[in-house]
């Protein structure tokens, strides 16, 4: 059987599987899912992590609402590049994701609900895309709503400098650069932290072992940076910080730039072996209450 | 063979003494937390920064073995406060992963099981309860924090002449506060996270977090408003703001400085809010809905 015979078997083979259904069913799944994240008292927290900034922000726009210099503009351009590449990639999506994306599957195994999805007539791997793609939904939806509002509050108190610098200047490009990094922060982040949740029983230690690894890979050599999602992120921001001091330095230091769409299209593909890996290993899967 | 009649007797052994009856608890939950190898392997481990500070004060006071070793007659090997200040600063970071471990099923196990209308039915009243739980995490922490600490000195003591050890002995009163100070921090803030989160997963993730968000919460708060307040978020440093204080070692953490005053009012702040969050929560009843 040559090349051509082979690949013509596998696409025909692609064409028999029932796309449609298994569409309808992921879409079914992750409705079910962004409600069981969006509109439960546990979440609350994923809340607070998304909109303290926003709070924090809109105090700053309370506390001093008269229009201020270039100097200024660029002080608070500052602060919100910081409040993005420290706070949100670091640590508001990192324990959001840690939060939403582990308790997909181990939070079903906790409240021993897991064995109602597996019974039913869907394909696992099916189950695994549907819940992976209802967390995303969710992360993307609390985060890029918080990262308008912080960016509202951060320009809105200049007045017309600061819609000058939102519509005529860089800032509408810093914007999508930063709901870029966003997505793709919480589809990385996401991937993995379903994959941990699957591997491990307790997926808070190896999590907190992900923080770490995630903080150390800009000394590591590029192979390894490479198993990083921050490593991907980083080569987007559109603002460089201006000198962190100290250990700091290591959150945003670029040891070797990429171009952005590679930078994306990495963490695109880095995301998808990850759930490819999480659809192989969870028919494997056995549920086992009594150890959990 | 069919059981149909047993003779219940009364307990003849010897009681516990009403004041020592909360560490049956203690002991209990000591013993419960020592039969976890890795536990067990995560406490014998943060035993090796003890081990290497000794081989380092044992350096710092053996000319042989330090010419034997090579280091110039230039290098000065100090055992002065900042060497207790850093030694401090790494039992504590160990201490905190050790809570973050053993913490979270002390309270929670009693809860989900519906144990603890068991326990205060007995002679044993809330505060005991709480005060029992408290000593497995002290006298756990205790062996890697300020035993240790006092060991150094005293080794010390031992090994240099005779005049260093009694200007030095100041120094046992910042080991010890600065221990104990993180030793209840730590101990209130896990036994409340236990008692208010009921997955294991859960509680050990809001240990870990309440160290770790707060100063991203904090570090926002200086972005935004230029200020140096939002340092008061980060427990951790404030901590240790106090600790190196205490050994009257300036602090260089990277981060703006905040009053000392401050600081301790922040830590008695999240002390009383635990013990309020361990009051609401422990009761001798337990209201079911559904």
């Amino acid at each position: 059987m040559n090349i051509r015979e082979s690949s013509a078997r596998l696409v025909s083979r692609m064409r028999e599987q029932p796309w449609g259904f298994w569409s309808g069913q992921i879409a079914v799944l992750m409705r079910r899912e962004v409600g069981r994240q969006l509109f439960t008292r546990r979440r609350m927290w994923v809340y607070l992590l998304a909109f303290a900034p926003v709070l924090i922000t809109a105090l700053n726009f309370i506390d001093r609402s008269t229009p201020k210099d270039t100097a200024a503009l660029q002080d608070d351009t500052q602060a919100l590049a910081g409040i993005i590449q420290f706070y949100y990639v670091r640590l508001g999506l990192f324990f959001a994701c840690m939060s939403i994306f582990t308790w997909l599957f181990r939070g079903e195994m906790v409240e021993r609900t897991l064995h109602y999805s597996f019974l039913s007539a869907v394909r696992r791997e099916v189950l695994v895309v549907g819940k992976f793609l209802g967390g995303l939904a969710t992360a993307i939806l609390l985060f890029e709503a918080a990262l308008l509002g912080c960016f509202y509050f951060i320009y809105v108190r200049f007045g017309s400098a600061g819609s000058a610098y939102v519509f005529q200047g860089p800032g509408l490009r810093q914007m999508g650069a930063y709901a870029l990094v966003i997505a793709l922060g919480a589809l990385g982040y996401g991937a993995v932290f379903l994959g941990l949740s699957l591997l491990f029983k307790n997926p808070i230690v190896p999590g907190a072992l992900l923080l770490g690894w995630e903080t150390i890979t800009p000394i590591l050599p590029r192979s390894l940076q490479m198993l990083s999602v921050t490593f991907y992120l980083k080569q987007l921001y559109p603002v460089r910080l201006a000198g962190p001091s100290g250990i700091l330095n290591l959150l945003t230091v670029l040891p070797e730039p990429l171009p952005s769409y590679a930078a994306a299209c990495g963490l695109v593909c880095f995301a998808a072996l990850v759930v490819v890996f999480s659809c192989y290993w969870i028919r494997k899967t056995e549920i086992t209450y009594t150890t959990d | 063979m069919a059981v149909y009649k047993r003779h219940y007797e009364w307990y003849r052994g010897r009681l516990t003494p009403q004041r020592w009856r909360s560490f049956v608890l203690t002991r209990y939950a000591i013993r419960d937390l020592l039969r976890s190898r890795f536990f067990l392997a995560c406490f014998v481990l943060s035993f090796v920064p003890v081990l290497i500070f000794a081989a380092y004060v044992f350096i710092a006071n053996n000319n042989l073995l330090r010419s034997l070793l090579s280091f110039g007659s230039m290098v000065r090997l100090a055992v002065e406060p900042k060497f207790f200040a850093i030694f401090l600063s790494v039992q504590t970071f160990l201490a905190f992963l050790l809570t973050c471990w053993a913490a979270p099923t002390l309270v929670s196990g009693d809860i989900t099981n519906g144990a603890l209308p068991l326990f205060l039915s007995r002679p044993l009243s809330r505060a005991e309860y709480v005060a029992g739980k408290f000593a497995v995490l002290a006298t756990l922490l205790s062996c890697i924090t300020w035993v240790p600490a006092l060991l150094l000195l005293f080794l010390q003591g031992g090994l240099s002449n005779s005049r260093w050890l009694f200007p030095h002995l100041w120094m046992i009163g910042p080991i010890l506060w600065c221990s104990w100070l993180w030793i209840a921090l730590l101990s209130l803030l896990a036994l409340a996270a236990s008692a208010w989160v009921k997955w294991r997963m859960l509680a050990m993730g809001s240990i870990f977090g309440m160290f770790i968000i707060p100063p991203g919460f904090g570090g926002v708060l200086n972005a935004t408003l230029h200020t140096n307040w939002g340092n008061l978020l980060n427990l951790s440093y404030i901590f240790q703001e106090i600790l190196w204080a205490g050994f009257g070692v300036s602090y260089q953490g990277g981060l703006g400085a905040v009053p000392q005053s401050a600081a301790w009012l922040m830590l008695l702040a999240v002390a009383l809010v635990c013990l309020g969050l361990l009051q609401v929560r422990l009761r001798a009843f337990e209201v079911v809905r559904g």
